[in-house]
């Protein structure tokens, strides 16, 4: 049986092996020296999504805030063969606090729906305050379950996920339509891993038009009065400064030496 | 007078530590402000707790006691919740930044229209307002949040946020009832089955770790640096993904959804150092990685770097150790 | 950490960003305008030919296929019970292969193909090497889907062709038998069609021992046998081209032991009575289609060996940045430096050949499919002499720089622990198979003495800068062109022994000359490559002169070193 799913992509700060400072003088970010990339948890939510396409059919809609910066996550959607996208039509997310965002998302899953399911990646992502997936699903009235690692089992009116806790995990069910909010750690080829793009889709969505919705169409005024939290600004953290060592492994003394050395405490 | 509250969180094993270290935190925040701290507790069977809560810095404990909170249902709790605190309209909401209470924090944020600012290293009072400081990009810059307008603030703190404390169980506080009105809706979301391992270990307190990342590949490279651990007299850690793949128990997790550890010797095998896991281990004292990827980002912050398999490299360390 | 094959690479984002004519090779390839092209200009077929080549090309290569290199390596392929096993890490490379639909690159579109320019292929193919050498050998078996859409009936095309593309066959070309090697005008292999057939489009059968068939246990296999009587057609002339599906007829006999490409399966193959199905014209099997599947083939082993060469200067530089002896890192030691910086110039060097001549295959084969009989004359005959020095020097090169790879590791570069000594093993068949250095030596003199490149050369030595250094240059190396000429006439009036024993220095003359003029252009476009440029000159020209009085010598073999009555080597042939 066909289940349609809804999931939430971003583009986010790509903040891996970050060299130098990130803030300028003035205290503000210095967004010259970032990149962007696709949020890595929602390409997993993607995969999820993809995958029960895959086995059992339904629709698979990517929604995304905000024009596009480096990558447009929702033509990568596309070239991973979703089958509807929409772009909700506002310059730049970081205008945005995580309420109004999930609002605008769960407005556009309202028109563009029903969803049986939708999911979204698990990391609260920089300058972000707030689970979006979790917002998202108080937002529609629909229960979230987070911290998803597998979709064991959906049948209708209902699906049973495992979820991560703190030592250990959980098997929950939960009613249709439901939020999954993906957070998936991922093994040397584990199934879970995210596909890359399809050559034949790439030709054919590279000029595909993105439907938007604008403000107006989602029935949002004032974004400005949906705002409840405020980024009150960044202050740099001092770097601990590590005085790195190589040890070869396969010279006996220099390996001997790092141990003697830990046992001085060095 | 103004209140202050703080989400307690009761598992198998009673009242968790980060829940106290809220409290402690909240307490604090409290003595600055002269607002009053009050702690949340609900769940099944949970009445015995309210004097502990009362021991570790509460002025009051609002308890919701229920059968049918046994099984953590978001939606079930989030309902006792909004309602108690729909009266109270606070200014502060602490929960601990565990699966929990970052589950609850968004839901009851979202519902009473406050703002919310989960994962954070710390929260302060600073003239007149509340700042939650959340370590961003990186770890190189704490990101200020805080509630927008009149609204009250709702954070979840991550574990060193403060030191847990001591009970004074001579100190006194009142418990009051919270009612617990469900409907079927709240309870549509059901646990089937719970697997959690009893902590058997406590990093928190060892000296010497040594963690499995998923880089080691199979579980019987696992016993390998079970081997290592227990020729340092230390412990075994590991990554979320080693937890995942059944490797070992879920109690021996560091990183994220881990504990975080600060142990004079940490020695990571075929870790590669993703935040996810540094932010649960950058402040050992000294740092051995063994890692095949010359680039794994660990070997950015570890002291020792040894480049090579770990296959080989842990025999090699065993005969030097024993 | 290197997460994309593609956009870590800034030497081959420089060559197909800014070195390659598209505008004209994407008019050729797309017929832009008309109703069946997938682009609206060349800007925008371009943009999607490099943004694929970052994903999911150069994507695939680093998280998927390089991790599992060493295991795939190690498990190798197996044979048991007349079936050929492959490693689970291989598996799962065709998979993730398949499932980014990267196996019809070169096909046309109705076919389920790309429709992509040979020159994007020879890229995939060098991103793809790089993750895991063995694996060129399914990803760079497209030659033979496109020798079908070539050559072959539009019936067979139909019938093979979507499923090539779509990966869910794969491809084996089956040439060699145990004594038709590089001489395959001596193939055995019998095909045979009733009387009651038309042999045009009827059911042959193919009977005979193929070895040495790289992916032999593939579904689709082109077959070189001889249809002729050879009492009216001997050798080449008696050969033509099948294509054999796999059925129960085709047996694989064993697979070979080797010293690398563990991840591609050898075989031995026994076609016993095998139905096949005949490609274009009886009796043009050798001459026409083997010649254009070869040249496909030693384009692709090029690129394999760029791809290589790639992985091995990456390693050494990891390595030796990470490496710390004596208080510093080994790169900071002069012979290690020099070294590295020979093994990244080299690598650019055979890379830069690598690409031009893929270029010029585009241009001849975009020519030749519009029509277009000038051009399709002139870059034919640069495409004949380019692409045997192209495969010669970049698989020469792959062999040296690899083996160099290992010295910077040193103890450790011997041990399996570490990536480089089996870049090493794989490297060694690169200068063996589609033709050996020695064939591919003997392809290009010949041409070159024909004075097939004159017209190449004079395009190349007659560019002008705006800098005044590239012109000064630019002017040696113009000077020691004249080497060439020399050595060429001295050459020509010499027996064909001579031309052979000097053969090689000729083409290594030619190569240094190209590779000198092409670093020039590349040095317009991008700074850093004026160093580059100087230091390959540099290297060059006293190369160039060595060769050059090698070749003016007069001095042939000393055959008696090996003949003599007296010599220890004659004694030991007793």
């Amino acid at each position: 049986m066909p289940y349609n799913c809804a999931v939430i992509v971003r583009e986010i700060w790509d903040t891996r092996d970050l060299v130098g400072t990130v803030l300028k003088e003035d205290g503000g970010l210095n967004e010259a020296v970032l990149t962007t990339r696709f949020e890595p948890e929602d390409l997993n939510a993607l995969e999820m999504a993809l995958q029960l396409k895959d086995k059992q059919g339904g629709k698979v809609t990517a929604i995304s805030v905000g024009q596009p910066r480096n990558v447009d996550v929702l033509r990568e959607c596309l070239y991973r063969d979703v089958d509807a996208v929409v772009r909700v039509d506002v310059p730049s997310v970081k205008d945005f606090d995580t309420a109004t965002l999930a609002r605008m998302i769960a407005n556009t899953a309202q028109k563009a729906g029903p969803f049986d399911l939708i999911l979204a990646g698990l990391d609260i992502v920089d300058g972000e305050n707030s689970l979006l997936g979790t917002h998202v699903a108080a937002s529609l009235g629909v229960d979230a379950v987070t911290y998803v690692d597998a979709l064991d089992e959906i049948a209708p009116g209902r699906v049973v996920c495992k979820r991560q806790i703190e030592n250990g995990s959980e098997v929950v069910e939960t009613k249709l339509p439901a939020l999954l909010v993906v957070g998936v750690a991922l093994l040397k080829d584990d199934p879970r891993t995210p596909r890359s793009a399809k050559a034949t889709l790439k030709l054919k969505h590279k000029k595909t038009p993105i439907p938007v919705s604008t403000l107006q169409d989602l029935g949002i005024g004032d974004p400005a009065s949906l705002k409840t939290t405020v980024l009150a600004g960044y202050e740099g953290i001092p770097q601990r400064v590590i005085e790195s060592k190589q040890v070869d492994p396969n010279d006996e003394p220099s390996l001997k030496s790092m141990l003697d050395d830990i046992r001085r405490g060095g | 007078m103004s209140e202050l509250l703080v989400y307690i969180e009761v598992n198998e094993n009673g009242i968790t530590d980060l829940s106290l270290q809220c409290l402690a935190k909240g307490a604090e925040l409290a003595k600055k402000n002269g607002w009053k701290v009050g702690g949340l507790v609900l769940g099944a069977g949970v009445k015995d707790c309210a004097k502990e809560v009362i021991a570790y810095g509460a002025d009051t404990v609002y308890l919701a006691d229920d059968a049918r909170l046994k099984s953590f249902v978001p939606s079930a709790y989030q309902r006792v919740l909004t309602g108690f605190l729909k009266q109270k309209n606070p200014g502060m909401v602490i929960f601990p930044a565990t699966t929990r209470g970052n589950d609850l924090a968004p839901l009851i944020a979202s519902e009473l229209d406050l703002a919310c600012a989960l994962d954070c290293q710390n929260t302060d009072w600073e003239s007149g307002k509340f700042f939650s400081r959340r370590s961003e990009f990186d770890g190189k810059v704490a990101t200020k949040y805080s509630a927008s307008g009149s609204r009250g603030l709702v954070t979840s703190l991550k574990d060193g946020v403060a030191d847990s404390g001591t009970a004074d169980a001579a100190r006194t506080g009142q418990t009051v009832p919270v009612e617990v009105v469900l409907n079927e809706n709240d309870l549509a979301t059901k646990v089937l089955k719970r697997e959690v391992v009893k902590s058997t270990v406590n990093l928190k307190a060892a000296k010497i770790i040594v963690t499995a990342g998923a880089g080691i590949g199979t579980k019987e490279n696992f016993a390998l640096v079970e081997n290592l651990a227990r020729a340092f007299g230390g412990e075994v850690g590991a990554t979320r993904p080693v937890v995942d793949a059944g490797w070992t128990t879920a109690d021996r997790q560091i990183g994220q959804t881990g504990v975080t550890v600060k142990p004079d010797l940490y020695i990571a095998c075929g870790v590669s150092g993703a935040v996810q896991h540094r932010v649960g281990m950058m402040m050992a004292k000294k740092i051995v990685a063994i890692n095949t990827d010359a680039a794994a980002p660990i070997f950015k912050f570890a002291h020792y770097r040894i480049v090579g398999d770990l296959v080989d490299v842990i025999p090699k360390l065993l005969k030097l150790v024993k | 950490m290197i997460e994309n094959f593609y956009s870590d690479n800034e030497d081959l984002k420089f060559h197909m960003e800014k070195m390659v004519d598209w505008k004209k090779i994407v008019q050729l390839k797309e017929n832009l305008g008309s109703s069946d092209c997938n682009y609206e200009n060349a800007e925008e077929a371009l943009k999607t030919y490099l943004e694929m080549l970052q994903d999911p090309i150069g994507e695939i290569a680093a998280k998927r296929i390089a991790p599992r290199a060493a295991e795939v390596d190690k498990i190798g392929c197996a044979y048991e019970n007349g079936e050929v096993k492959f490693p689970d890490g291989l598996k799962k490379n065709i998979q993730d292969l398949t499932d980014a639909q990267l196996m019809g690159i070169t096909i046309p579109t109705r076919y389920g193909g790309l429709n992509m320019p040979k020159i994007f292929y020879v890229a995939a193919t060098e991103i793809i090497s790089r993750a895991d050498a063995s694996l060129m050998n399914f990803f760079g078996l497209q030659g033979i889907a496109e020798t079908i859409s070539v050559f072959a009936s539009e019936e067979l095309k139909q019938k093979y062709l979507p499923k090539m593309c779509s990966g869910e066959w794969t491809g084996a070309m089956a040439l060699t038998e145990a004594d038709a090697g590089s001489d395959l005008g001596a193939v055995m292999c019998k095909a045979e069609i009733d009387a009651s057939q038309n042999p045009e489009t009827g059911e042959w059968k193919i009977k005979g021992t193929k070895r040495f068939i790289t992916n032999g246990c593939g579904d689709v296999i082109l077959v070189l046998a001889r249809s002729e009587d050879p009492q009216k057609y001997g050798g080449g002339r008696g050969l033509s081209f099948f294509i054999v599906p796999k059925t129960p007829a085709v047996k694989v006999r064993r697979i070979e032991h080797k010293l690398g490409i563990h991840g591609s399966p050898t075989c031995e193959l026994y076609f016993d009575n095998a139905p096949g199905y005949l490609v274009g014209q009886r009796g043009r099997g050798l001459a026409k289609y083997t010649a254009w599947l070869m040249a496909a083939a030693r384009l692709t082993v090029a690129a394999q060996a760029v791809g290589i060469c790639q992985a091995a200067v990456a390693e050494a530089v990891k390595y030796a940045n990470e490496r710390e002896q004596f208080g510093k890192k080994i790169k900071e030691f002069s012979q290690v430096a020099d070294m590295l910086i020979d093994m990244q110039v080299y690598t650019e060097a055979a890379r830069t050949l690598l690409y031009v001549t893929s270029q010029i295959i585009d241009l001849q084969e975009g020519a030749e499919m519009r029509g277009i009989k000038e051009d399709e004359r002139k870059y034919s005959k640069f495409a004949d002499v380019l692409t045997p020095l192209a495969k010669y020097y970049a698989c020469e090169l792959c062999n040296k720089i690899s083996s160099d790879a290992i010295q910077i590791h040193g103890g450790n570069g011997f041990t399996t622990e570490y990536p480089v000594e089996r870049l090493y093993r794989d490297a060694r068949i690169t200068n063996i198979y589609e033709g050996t250095s020695q064939i591919q030596v003997n392809w290009a003199i010949l041409r070159i003495l024909k004075g097939d490149l004159d017209e190449l050369f004079k395009e190349l030595s007659g560019k002008r800068y705006a800098q005044a250094d590239l012109n000064a240059l630019s002017d040696k190396v113009r000077k020691s062109q004249e080497a060439l000429k020399e050595c060429v006439e001295f050459v020509k009036g010499k027996e064909t022994e001579y031309r052979d024993v000097v053969a090689k220095k000729v083409c290594d003359i030619v190569v240094d000359l190209l590779v000198s003029y092409l670093f020039l252009a590349q040095a317009e476009k991008w700074d850093y490559k004026r160093k580059v440029a100087k230091k390959f000159i540099q290297d060059a020209l006293p190369r160039i002169e060595l060769n050059r009085q090698y070749v003016l010598s007069g001095n042939g073999l000393e055959l008696d070193i090996l003949n003599q009555q007296d010599s220890p080597v004659a004694a030991g042939s007793r």
